[in-house]
């Protein structure tokens, strides 16, 4: 399962909900203000990599915020292109908003 | 028509915003076409099911009494977070209707295990 977060995890609980239920299987795609929970040294990327390996950003959100500098540089930044190749690669994808 | 099976996720409280009615309508109308239904409870969403809802004082229908008529739809697989039960100091017998109460790796697995995810 693909899991969509599109919330800043500092005033949403979409992204810790959607922990609470993933598990090393799941990957995890942020985008919109869900991209700032891939901040470097960040607790919420802490908490992601407890769950999963398998996180990705959606490049354009990261940009547009100006995050380019300040985003762990060892998560895979997928374009629009990626983002549909994330969904066509799994069995389902689920949008926590 | 060909069955699958869907997963309704609710992760909002009831009143304030109106994701925990359409999530309603859309249990009711998957059922309508008979279609396996189930329903998971996470975070807030698990306040839609307090018994103790008097939706009357504002005016609204009480979101519990609504629910309470999903087995006549045929929909009696709901599912609810235990975490989230017991950080909002509630448990399984302050609820309207009789539900599974979950730990996570449990809900890890529904995700897989339904063909469609629906979430409000």
């Amino acid at each position: 399962m693909l899991h969509i977060v599109n919330r800043s995890p500092f005033s949403h609980s979409s992204l810790a909900e959607c922990l609470s239920v993933c598990n090393s299987q799941a990957s995890i795609l942020l985008i919109e203000d869900g991209v700032y929970a891939a901040l470097s040294d960040g607790e919420w990327l802490a908490r992601i990599r407890e769950k999963t390996a398998r996180v990705y950003v959606l490049d354009a959100d990261v940009a547009a915020r100006g995050l380019n500098a300040k985003i762990a540089t060892d998560i895979a930044r997928v374009d629009y292109t990626g983002f549909v190749q994330l969904c066509c690669e799994h069995p389902g994808t689920h949008s926590w908003y | 028509m060909i069955k699958k099976s869907f997963l309704i996720v609710c992760r909002r409280a009831p009143y304030g915003e109106s994701y925990a009615r359409e999530a309603l309508d859309v249990a009711l109308a998957c059922a309508a076409f008979d279609q396996p239904v189930a329903m998971l409870f996470l975070g807030d969403g698990v306040l839609q099911l307090s018994a103790a809802q008097h939706g009357a004082a504002i005016g609204q229908k009480s979101h519990a009494t609504q629910l309470s008529a999903l087995p006549l739809y045929d929909i009696e697989t709901l599912y609810v977070d235990a975490q989230a039960l017991q950080a909002r100091q509630l448990d399984s017998t302050d609820l309207v209707l009789p539900v599974q109460v979950l730990a996570a790796a449990e809900i890890s697995a529904l995700f897989a295990t339904h063909d469609i995810v629906l979430g409000f």
